[in-house]
């Protein structure tokens, strides 16, 4: 077990090695010199600037630069914001929790729209009710969830009235930030679930359950699902990443607090320090979970810890 | 040289504000010191202004216990109004201090009220001014406001551990302040600074004992004069303020007593579209910035209420390269400005909402002329002729030559700062009387460097100030290859009338040199006026007696639900 955790956090390590290097580029990339262009807009003098390449270290080679800022990393220390002049780490330790609250409520209601639609198309393939629960899916992954919280906006808040457009204030403003970030991973959900229990109820020991007089809906609880559920339960994982860059996005749109609208502040800001600690957050917090996953994944199942292990 | 201080936060800041973008400093108040009534703008900022005038009087009118909410389009930096160089800040700023002197045009034959300064005095060279305050100002905290108040605020300024963005620019050539008694300060600067008298409106006067106990959290703890204490600040979601029950020093035009509603709170908000979804559910009951053609669509709807506040300043402008041939030659820079259709440009790209300019001044501004509207007007016939007459005939395929050299002009852009839209506009109207134009997009604010190498032949540029000093950084000779002189014109006379103007403390003498120096710049053709930029804000009707500053702030001191 050790063993596969070793392995797996060394495919890890290259990624987030490569993550921090792309990270750290950002500031080269941009044309000009950055101490320059960080201190556009303060009246700098020569040498207010020259000062601020001794300390961003410009004077010095580029790869000791990324061994600098390695180091800081590993010390937590993402920088100070261009802006606001407040350590990066506790700008973003301000706003993650609405962040984690906005990816966890859209996950759920994933599981609560995509679990039932993925049963009515599965136990009875080939119906209408299959057809209905195949079309939801391909609307949920064809729909862009940008335009579609759009869409609940307007039909909920402007005109309806029964919601807030503001994804932030009361209770219920949670509602459609979470149904349009989790739309689309709903219907991945229900199309695997689906197609799960089609196969599953061609398997032989659905037919002995059935054999033993078992009700329908015990079959589907006891056998069916217990077993289609496990590629939904690793979907989720993985899905997870995906789901919190999409906040972004989301956060915009509804007015929400959070490290998506911070990035895109930052961005609008030029704070190329807060830019460049926000898409680290993100790449590692993707890194962390999908490891977790594996690894997890790894150890419910031995199947895959066999292969792993044989294959190596 | 004479103070000419390009102030890069001014610039930048209001470019990218404009273009709705980051957002920047428009801090100062503009100020209008021309009567406004004589001007031909006639602005909504004054409407709105006589509105909130006429509905002045000192008793509560409306609800007592309201909470107005507003949009903000940006996170503040910092809540000091001496460091910040944000503009939702200044909104906020004007909530929670006060400025010595207010500038609110339109009440009567001059636009200068006293705030906390009861009277005020300038020196014949217009190097030192001369404030008696007001003995009854309380800070939030309980502490005095006294003249020693006046000139900590002003040494914080320009402390350079304050950071300043954008106040220490405005400040300009400060030397010190003097405190001459307990309630009499004189500010003191190192050179004329006519200006001074238009920027004051804009310092927001902070609590020494404050600023001196939280020291570089005062950003998070600002204490004031104002009409509204600061309540809170949760990061990356509103600004609360609350009623400053002891309030009593408000300006007489608007309302000298506490505000009638109790609580404004500025909810970050930074997509228009957001801003626009939660005015339509009453969620908020005003947001700046909101796109034209949603504006367009609730222009007859009574639910909403538009403000279009006109500001001072320079209006959206393309600057010509007054070194580099062809634009060397004037009369090619003449036939552009004839071969310019601002009237298209406005209908086509903002639904109307804006005014064309014809000067380098917004008819707010100090020294705009209405007589500049008669030097260009939109004539592509004489256009043609003018580059006729400079030898660029046109050839078979209807685009003007030289020797077998096309008339070709270089269009460096600043893309995504809302200027992309007229330079299009302008290539294709350049077109039809000869001209190719080749447009390149460059990033802000590495473009200031191409700019300043003199790449271009046409540049975009617009500038928000309160006093028409500006253009010593625009147009000063000394300011070309490293300044703000972008359009690479020198003209010593000019340089120095516009240093002589802000040598000249009579108001009245200043203007008439403003309108000289607008008049002559306009005359060399070196920048096409676009439009005279304004704050475009959308409120709920609920929301009553709102009024702004001459730089678009929106003041709350008289606001009802």
């Amino acid at each position: 077990m050790l063993r596969l955790l070793a392995r797996r956090v060394a495919v890890a390590a290259p990624v987030l090695f490569g993550v921090t290097v792309l990270v750290f580029l950002i500031l080269h990339l941009i044309p000009g010199d950055p101490a320059q262009i960080l201190l556009f807009g303060s009246r700098p003098t020569p040498e207010q600037i020259e000062q601020l390449r001794v300390q961003l270290g410009l004077n010095q080679p580029l790869p000791l630069q990324y061994l600098n800022y390695l180091g800081r990393l590993l010390h937590g220390d993402l920088g100070t914001s261009f802006i606001t002049g407040r350590p990066i780490a506790e700008e973003i330790a301000a706003r993650f929790p609405d962040t984690l609250q906005l990816t966890l409520a859209a996950m759920f209601v994933a599981v609560l729209i995509g679990v039932p639609v993925g049963i009515v198309g599965g136990v009875r393939p080939g119906t209408w009710g299959d057809r209905l629960s195949g079309g939801f899916s391909i609307l949920g992954v064809a729909v862009p969830y940008f335009w579609f919280a759009l869409i609940l906006v307007l039909v909920f808040a402007v005109n309806l009235h029964v919601l807030p457009s503001l994804g932030e204030g009361s209770p219920q403003a949670i509602v459609l930030p979470a149904l349009s970030l989790g739309w689309g991973l709903s219907a991945i959900i229900a199309r695997l679930l689906r197609n799960n229990l089609v196969e599953i109820y061609r398997q032989p020991y659905m037919q002995v359950a059935k054999a033993k007089g078992l009700t329908e809906t015990m079959v589907l609880y006891r056998h069916a699902l217990k077993n289609a559920l496990i590629p939904v339960v690793t979907i989720l994982g993985l899905q997870f990443g995906n789901v919190l860059s999409g906040a972004v996005v989301v956060e915009v749109i509804f007015g929400r607090p959070g490290i998506g609208s911070y990035l895109v502040q930052a961005i609008q800001a030029k704070d190329i320090p807060a830019v460049q600690s926000v898409v680290l957050f993100i790449a590692v917090i993707y890194i962390v979970i999908n490891l977790l996953v594996d690894v997890a994944y790894g150890v419910l199942d031995p199947r895959i810890r066999l292969a792993w292990t044989a294959s190596r | 040289m004479g103070g000419a201080d390009p102030d890069l936060s001014r610039l930048l800041n209001a470019m990218a504000d404009d273009a709705g973008l980051n957002d920047v400093s428009r801090r100062r108040f503009l100020k209008a010191a021309v009567a406004l009534g004589g001007t031909a703008l006639g602005g909504s900022a004054l409407l709105a202004l006589l509105e909130a005038c006429a509905g002045g009087s000192n008793t509560p009118a409306g609800n007592t216990n309201a909470t107005v909410t507003m949009a903000v389009f940006q996170e503040p930096d910092t809540l000091d109004p001496s460091a910040s160089g944000l503009i939702t800040v200044g909104a906020i700023s004007h909530c929670i201090f006060d400025t010595l002197i207010w500038d609110l045009p339109g009440h009567g034959s001059s636009p200068f009220y006293p705030g906390l300064a009861a009277s005020w005095d300038v020196s014949a060279d217009a190097t030192s001014y001369t404030f008696k305050l007001r003995k009854d100002v309380k800070f939030h905290d309980g502490t005095p406001f006294n003249a020693q108040a006046v000139k900590f605020t002003f040494d914080h300024i320009v402390d350079p551990n304050t950071k300043s963005k954008s106040a220490a620019g405005s400040l300009g050539p400060y030397q010190e302040t003097q405190v001459v008694d307990n309630y009499t300060a004189k500010v003191i600067f190192k050179s004329a600074n006519a200006a001074f008298m238009n920027e004051v409106a804009g310092f927001a006067m902070v609590s020494p004992a404050a600023v001196q106990k939280f020291g570089a959290d005062f950003g998070h703890n600002p204490v004031g004069t104002g009409p509204f204490k600061f309540k809170e600040y949760i990061v990356g979601q509103h600004v609360t303020v609350e009623r400053n029950p002891d309030y009593n020093w408000g300006p007489t035009p608007l309302r000298t007593g506490a505000p009638q509603i109790k609580t404004v709170i500025f909810r970050i908000l930074a997509d228009p579209g957001t801003r626009f979804n939660a005015l339509k559910t009453g969620e908020i009951q005003l947001a700046p910035n909101i796109n034209p053609q949603d504006i367009q669509s609730i222009k007859s709807d009574s639910t909403f209420k538009v403000y279009n506040v006109a500001s001072t300043g320079m209006p959206w402008n393309i600057m010509v390269n007054a070194t580099k041939p062809p634009t060397n030659d004037p009369l090619v820079r003449q036939a552009l400005e004839y071969a310019t259709d601002q009237a298209t440009i406005i209908k086509t790209l903002y639904f109307g909402l804006y005014t064309a300019a014809d000067s380098v001044y917004t008819p707010l501004t100090p020294g705009y002329d209405p007589a500049t509207q008669a030097i260009y007007k939109y004539d592509p016939a004489k256009a043609g002729q003018l580059l006729d007459q400079a030898g660029w005939t046109k050839g078979s395929n209807g685009m003007r030559q030289k020797n077998g050299q096309p008339l070709k002009l270089n269009f460096i852009n600043i893309s995504g700062f809302g200027f992309d839209g007229i330079s299009q506009l302008m290539q294709s109207q350049f077109k039809d009387v000869g001209i190719t134009v080749d447009i390149t997009d460059q990033s802000f604010p590495a473009v200031g460097d191409a700019y300043n190498r003199g790449d271009h032949h046409l540049a975009d540029f617009f500038y928000y100030d309160v006093d028409p000093y500006f253009t010593r950084a625009l147009f000063g000779c000394d300011q070309i290859a490293h300044g703000f002189n972008w359009e690479h014109y020198c003209n010593d006379d000019l340089t120095a009338m516009i240093d002589k103007a802000n040598a000249t403390p009579d108001n009245n003498a200043r203007t008439a040199l403003y309108k000289q120096i607008g008049e002559i710049i306009m005359k060399a053709a070196v920048i096409i006026p676009i439009y005279n930029s304004s704050g475009l804000f959308v409120g709920t009707s609920s929301l009553k007696g709102l009024a702004f500053t001459v730089n678009a702030f929106p003041l709350f001191h008289n606001a009802s639900m």
